[in-house]
């Protein structure tokens, strides 16, 4: 399948090397050890740090489809995405252009889940706590 | 399943041929035998369990009917036969077990070896056909392992309460439960793919063989940490149990009584903020989870900038406009009547105004996402202020648990020197316990991480062997066949622990309804508890196990509790058969579960004396009778009648 | 709540095709002799994996 048919129909991928770090972050029942409820939300937080940074990365190397589009939201997760899409293009029509928008999601996410890492998997103390530092 | 009726043809004391029919009713779903001791309750309700199981006859001597031996000649033969007639999931069955004997020249009779068990289904309209596996049929209608706690003795229904008897009730709820079907489905499998794996390696060569030993030899490591873990998990429990002993002898003293009465206030306060600290984490990490709206916040607002700016510069035209312009351009005529040419700047202008006008389709999309941004916003800033106030709760229960730590220490520390010599010594076990109780918990995280280790080590493993295996084609099947098997224990395992405790907690919580619902008002009982070792207890309202307190009445009421929720949550239907289980009540335990107790079950079958089932319990328990039936018993004969009681 | 039966099954909804039919199979197995203190599960096992590891097989090269 095609990069843009495949996000067309709605698929959200990230880079496969890093599914491991996702199912880390988002798999377990210890709150204090799985900060995440969801790898979903691992994504969210990830794309968002991208932007935050100004850093964002085309995937390089395979690719995961692990995402539906439909896991997103429609009250916060999709209007935060387009937000992005916006902010960053200063283009309103790119509203209409899923594609689009999901693309820069998954590049801003390639970049920003370095920052996760960092924080928060690496960190000596529990994960938990890391995530608190960068949300507040 | 539901009783429909029971056949009896020269059961022990039934001679000849006696039928019962059960109540079927939904309201009136009692079915009371009455009969004094040796009337043949315990036959009849053996003759129930043999037939459907071939068991519950041992030890009570020949089941061939004395009298139908008596009455036929020597070489003659006797059939003795049980038919019971049941319902199951809508579905009718009839099981029959018969057994053959011949009368010898003595006058004792000789068993035939082959025992005739035949399970039918039938039609309603009388056609019927046999049940090819009828072992395998009954035991997913209701397994042979689970049937006793289903159709019991009286004397038994108070096993589970007893202190002792933790293992017991664990075996139960597994059975019932049929987690002990999921432990053998993952054990076995596990078993199938170490074979399977074994079976690789001979197969293959050089680097992948390689790493199946590896892989061998870590799951075999695996295997030896969780051997490790569950010891220490039995330490712990063992430990804390005895812990436990040593405050109940600490309470009985009168030197140390009111220092330990507050070292148990203590020990509850630290376990109510535990648990209040454990949720507050939960609920801290659901908050961070979605803590990604407050750190979008510069996006959002930029974005809701620009969405502002294109609608105030107009270039977000409605349908009608965007149409309107078209027209204009295509006309050439300004909205003010006045024309215009291609060179003008209105045409340019409007042109423009098409161009960067965004699609109708779009502007409810536009509408929506600005709006709601508006509304992310204000949740960003929320989530940054409950996260704020949550962290602070916990640091302020942490520094709670703190201070109330040091001061059950310091009471420990007071009654370590008191002068009382049995009470110091006590004291200073309980200190010796808490120590090992530290260590023990130390060792047990320890195993915990090298089984992470080990487990994050075969993980990989399994990766280098599935690249590995990509370049042998000789094992395809075996391979496919191992990580079936092996994946299928993994997820099994997976699964098994969040189900097994999910039940508990169901089945602790039907408990203690129920157990509210037949107790005697009498009784203060705040909270029944299963604990997480499977230990059966009633809480006082002093928050302490009242279970050494309780009378074989409140026991069994326990049991009997229990044994419902098991059967409620594990969807069972299953008939309630209980021999004489109100003979060791009090009268006012009596009246207070014999107005409940055919609630418990779709079915209820009570075997009774009259002794036991009389005055107020009787006439709580008369509206819900729908059939009666009296065991007579002919001393001369030594044979017991049916006779049916009509209302 | 759907009974226990479904209830377990249920369990492993979310897996793959072929491990869910394996659980399947291997549980009802499991069911049907949990009267027995050590059933001979080696074989039945073996054909249940068998045949269905013959089946997710074919399935690929028919998909190849």
């Amino acid at each position: 399948m095609s990069e843009t048919s495949s996000r067309a129909s709605g698929r959200v991928s990230i880079d496969a090397s890093l599914h491991e770090l996702y199912k880390e972050l988002s798999e377990g029942n210890d709150p204090e050890k799985v900060p995440f409820r969801t790898m979903k939300d691992v994504f969210m937080l990830a794309a968002c740090l991208g932007y935050r940074r100004g850093q964002s990365r085309a995937i390089s190397g395979a690719k995961r489809q692990i995402f539906h589009w439909a896991q997103f939201s429609e009250q916060v997760d999709v209007p935060i995405l387009k937000a992005i899409a916006i902010a960053v293009t200063g283009d309103v029509q790119i509203l209409a252009d899923q594609e689009r928008i999901v693309q820069i999601a998954e590049e801003f996410a390639n970049a920003g889940i370095q920052e996760l890492r960092a924080q928060v998997a690496d960190l000596l103390e529990q994960p938990l706590w890391g995530l608190i530092n960068i949300v507040r | 399943m539901k009783l429909e009726r029971v056949l009896l043809i020269n059961f022990r004391q039934y001679f000849d041929q006696q039928q019962v029919r059960f109540s079927q009713d939904a309201q009136r779903n009692v079915t009371v035998f009455h009969g004094v001791n040796g009337a043949g309750k315990t036959s009849f309700f053996a003759a129930i369990n043999w037939c459907l199981y071939g068991e519950g006859v041992e030890g009570i001597g020949q089941i061939i009917s004395k009298e139908a031996v008596r009455r036929v000649e020597v070489g003659e033969e006797v059939i003795t036969k049980v038919v019971v007639t049941f319902i199951h999931e809508g579905q009718r069955y009839v099981a029959s077990r018969q057994l053959k004997g011949v009368k010898l020249a003595d006058g004792s009779v000789q068993e035939r070896p082959d025992i005739e068990f035949l399970l039918m289904r039938t039609r309603y309209d009388g056609t019927t056909s046999r049940v090819v596996n009828p072992i395998g049929v009954m035991n997913s209608i209701l397994p042979v392992n689970v049937r006793t706690y289903f159709l019991f003795d009286g004397e038994k229904i108070d096993n589970f309460a007893r202190p002792e008897a933790a293992a017991e009730v664990h075996e139960a709820v597994r059975r019932v439960l049929n987690l002990g079907v999921l432990e053998n489905a993952q054990r076995h499998l596990a078993l199938v793919a170490k074979d399977l794996r074994s079976d690789l390696k001979s197969l293959a060569s050089g680097e992948l063989k390689n790493l199946v030993t590896q892989d061998e030899e870590a799951r075999q490591h695996e295997t030896n940490l969780l051997a490790e873990q569950s010891h220490y998990k039995h330490e712990i429990a063992a430990i804390e149990k005895h812990i436990d002993e040593v405050n109940q002898k600490l309470r009985d003293l009168d030197a140390v009584q009111m220092l330990q009465r507050q070292h148990d206030i203590y020990s509850e306060q630290l376990k109510d903020r535990e648990s209040e600290l454990k949720g507050l984490i939960g609920r801290i990490r659901d908050m961070a989870s979605q803590g990604y709206i407050a750190v979008i916040g510069d996006a959002l607002i930029k974005a809701q900038d620009i969405l502002n700016e294109k609608r105030q510069r107009g270039e977000i035209p409605s349908n009608i406009r965007q149409q309107f312009v078209q027209d204009l351009l295509d006309r050439q005529i300004c909205v003010c009547d006045r024309p215009f040419s291609k060179h003008d700047s209105a045409y340019a202008h409007l042109t423009r105004l098409l161009e960067h006008a965004v699609p109708s389709a779009l502007e409810d999309d536009v509408l929506a996402t600005s709006g709601a941004l508006g509304n992310l916003r204000e949740r960003g800033q929320q989530l940054r202020q409950d996260l704020s106030t949550a962290m602070a709760e916990k640091v302020r229960i942490e520094e709670q648990l703190n201070r109330i730590y040091a001061e059950r220490d310091d009471i420990e520390q007071q009654m370590k020197g008191s002068q009382h010599g049995e009470a110091s010594a006590l004291a200073k076990r309980r200190d010796d316990y808490q120590s090992d109780l530290t260590r023990n918990r130390t060792d047990q995280l320890r195993v915990e991480m090298q089984l992470e280790e080990v487990r994050k080590q075969i993980a990989e493993l399994e990766k280098q062997i599935a690249h590995a295996r990509k370049s042998e084609r000789k094992e395809l099947l075996v391979g496919r066949k191992l990580d079936l098997a092996q994946q299928s224990a993994d997820y099994i395992a997976k699964v098994y622990e969040r189900f097994a405790e999910e039940k508990r907690l169901q089945i602790e919580a039907r408990s203690r309804e129920i157990f509210h619902s037949l107790a005697w008002k009498g009784d203060h009982f705040s909270n029944v508890r299963l604990t997480p070792a499977y230990q059966l207890e009633v809480i006082d309202r002093y928050g302490q196990s009242a279970r050494p307190e309780l009378s074989a009445g409140e026991r069994q009421v326990l049991s009997l509790s229990f044994i419902a929720a098991m059967a409620t949550v594990a969807e069972r239907e299953a008939p309630l058969v209980m021999d004489t289980p109100f003979g060791r009540l009090s009268s006012a335990h009596r009246e207070a579960i014999t107005a409940r107790i055919p609630e418990l079950a779709s079915q209820l079958v009570l075997f009774v004396t009259d002794e036991e089932l009389r005055d107020q319990a009787l006439t709580n328990l008369r509206p819900r009778i729908g059939a009666e039936y009296v065991l007579h018993f002919d001393a001369d004969t030594s044979c017991t009648t049916i006779e049916e009681v009509v209302a | 709540m759907a009974n226990l039966q479904q209830q377990i099954l249920d369990l492993f909804v979310e897996c793959d095709d072929a491990l869910r039919e394996v659980i399947t199979e291997v549980i009802q197995f499991e069911l049907e002799n949990i009267h027995l203190k050590e059933p001979r599960y080696k074989t039945p096992i073996m054909d249940i994996l068998d045949r269905i590891a013959r089946e997710t097989l074919k399935d690929e090269t028919n998909e190849a």
